[in-house]
């Protein structure tokens, strides 16, 4: 995966545990500064060993770091920079996941080695939609969960998320729980 | 071949498409625009939201072409937007494909666009969100260099507080303890007692150590803060290792060890070389061997070779001693190491005298390289750059 991965799990350690448990994680996994430039790729295993490593060191699950690395991703990218591409994508939670693939094509022209997921979006009812999400890669379904809550909190929405495998990947079943009176876009800039 | 496509497909073709009239009056908008104009844009004339960029106009009377190019810059309501893409007539209609401009838009611009306003054949969606992403990056890579710069000065900084801390200390101690040696040589000749004869043999021989000591401390300082120049004159080196190797046969024999020195006899009798300091590096490696070294032999070469055009003076030296386990090799000839941390322990020695070697070796354009097996022995080569050697060869 590209180093903006790794730079994610760093900003979410520094905000929840700060500088010395990030120092520990460095340490660990002697990671060097290249490790968490956005543009460098890198074999998952790293990726992977560094989320492992902050499980450990958080105190929590592998899937649940995953999970929280997602849900910290929206706020990670606006405040890296790429705010206008969320408002681009819609002005709606349903909006920017139909989106995505169309995003994630755009940006492969620029991160060629990177392998992206597809996103397949379905509204079901009134509060509830489906995501059919394919990925050659195995094991990142919390993750997924993860950026699903987050991009949902980005737009106002609280989401019940389930993902149980079918035939064409992983089926994520939403359902909007509460919404929100804050308008989207309230994250700070 | 002609294809005739409906209103619904146009539009997802080409969401931001205008449709026009030959007197300019739109006739029909995709969904991107309608969304950008006002409800009653249609039937209004397009010159009320856009004009044609100068350099577009500029070019257009000399294209005949049934489809060219054109650049739209909003104004009022329409302000910021500024949309790129092809004219298409079909008698009496005009047709604006447009797509997004990517070149000139800042944010604000961007700010109105969004993905569904892009045709799927648009590139420019493609290109935007390049742009995006590598200002991101270069942001990124400006911070890194930033830190990375701060991080190498202060590493400096502390660099060369240390070695003006050391040099200091050395000299301040080399001072008194000078005295202290001197005067204890001069009491030493007075003494009458046998026993009291060996303790000053033992604080002599002490305070020399200690010397010694002292004397590395403050060269690695100077070397590290760039304060050592080579004093480089026409020397016999051959003769000063001969010295070295005659001072040093003593403490070998002691040991019941084998020391020999091969001169290669082509080797030149004058070379500008700063011969106290190359001196110093054999002293070095000679001492190391001996020390390291408790059955079998030590082996002294010195010969000229030449690499990529220059000469160097080469002085090898082989023992079958301890030798040095692979993972020691590494820092071997870093400041205060040594191959393992036993080694000191057992052998004594600050872990200065290969660093010496190295930076002064270095200091003349050489190098210093070891070969060594665990249990078997070392073998240091060390490459001495000589001022004007090509000269001296000839000469």
């Amino acid at each position: 995966m590209y180093g903006i991965i790794h730079k994610a799990v760093r900003s979410y350690v520094l905000k929840t545990a700060g500088q010395e448990v990030w120092g520990e994680i460095v340490d660990r996994c002697k990671l060097g500064d290249e490790h968490t430039l956005s543009s460098v790729y890198f074999n998952d295993s790293v990726t992977v060993e560094i989320v492992v490593a902050s499980a450990s060191t958080l105190g929590v699950s592998v899937d649940k770091a995953f999970e929280l690395v997602g849900e910290h991703w929206t706020e990670f990218a606006i405040a890296t920079g790429y705010r206008s591409l969320f408002d681009m994508a819609g002005e709606t939670m349903p909006e920017f996941l139909s989106n995505l693939d169309r995003m994630h094509s755009s940006l492969k022209i620029s991160l060629k080695e990177a392998v992206m997921p597809s996103f397949k979006l379905t509204q079901v009812d009134e509060d509830g939609y489906e995501v059919i999400y394919q990925s050659q890669r195995e094991g990142l379904e919390t993750f997924v969960v993860g950026l699903l809550r987050g991009v949902a909190g980005y737009y106002g929405d609280t989401l019940d998320i389930s993902f149980e495998p079918c035939e064409s990947g992983t089926r994520f079943t939403l359902r909007k729980v509460s919404l929100s009176e804050t308008p989207p876009l309230a994250l700070a800039s | 071949m002609s294809i005739t496509l409906e209103p619904s497909q146009i539009a997802r073709l080409f969401p931001a498409y205008i449709g026009l009239d030959r007197k300019g009056i739109i006739t029909r908008l995709g969904p991107s625009m309608v969304r950008a104009l006002p409800s009653d844009a249609i039937g209004r004339s397009l010159r009320e939201f856009f004009v044609v960029e100068p350099c577009d106009r500029a070019n257009a009377e000399s294209r005949n072409a049934a489809i060219r190019e054109i650049t739209l810059m909003g104004h009022g309501v329409a302000d910021g937007m500024r949309l790129r893409g092809s004219i298409v007539h079909d008698q009496v209609k005009v047709m604006l494909l447009v797509g997004h401009s990517v070149a000139g838009a800042d944010e604000d611009r961007l700010a109105r666009l969004k993905f569904d306003d892009f045709a799927p054949t648009d590139s420019s969606m493609d290109l935007m969100l390049a742009m995006k992403l590598h200002t991101v990056m270069m942001e990124e890579a400006r911070e890194m260099s930033r830190d990375l710069s701060e991080k190498r000065l202060m590493a400096e900084a502390a660099s060369i507080a240390k070695s003006q801390f050391l040099a200091t200390m050395s000299h301040e101690l080399r001072t008194p303890l000078n005295g202290i040696i001197g005067m204890a040589d001069m009491l030493a000749a007075s003494l009458e007692s046998q026993s009291d004869r060996e303790m000053m043999k033992i604080i002599l021989s002490s305070g020399d150590a200690l010397l010694s000591i002292l004397n590395d401390v403050l060269d690695i300082s100077k070397i590290e803060a760039s304060q050592m120049a080579l004093d480089v004159a026409p020397s016999d080196f051959a003769k000063e290792v001969e010295r070295v190797f005659t001072l040093h046969e003593a403490a070998a024999h002691a040991k019941g060890l084998a020391i020999s020195l091969e001169v290669d006899p082509e080797f030149p009798e004058t070379l500008s070389i700063d011969l106290r300091r190359c001196s110093q590096c054999v002293t070095n490696l000679v001492s190391n061997a001996l020390k390291f070294t408790e059955d079998g032999s030590v082996h002294l070469k010195l010969d000229m070779t030449s690499d990529e055009g220059e000469q160097f003076i080469r002085f090898r030296i082989a023992d079958t001693g301890i030798g040095i386990p692979a993972e020691g090799r590494d820092h071997l000839f870093d400041p205060f190491t040594q191959a393992d941390n036993s080694t000191s322990r057992n052998f004594g020695g600050t872990g200065l005298g290969l660093s010496i070697v190295k930076q002064l070796c270095e200091m003349t354009g050489g190098r210093v390289e070891v070969e060594s097996e665990l249990g078997k022995g070392s073998v240091f080569t060390v490459l001495f750059g000589v001022a004007d050697a090509e000269h001296q060869l000839a000469a």
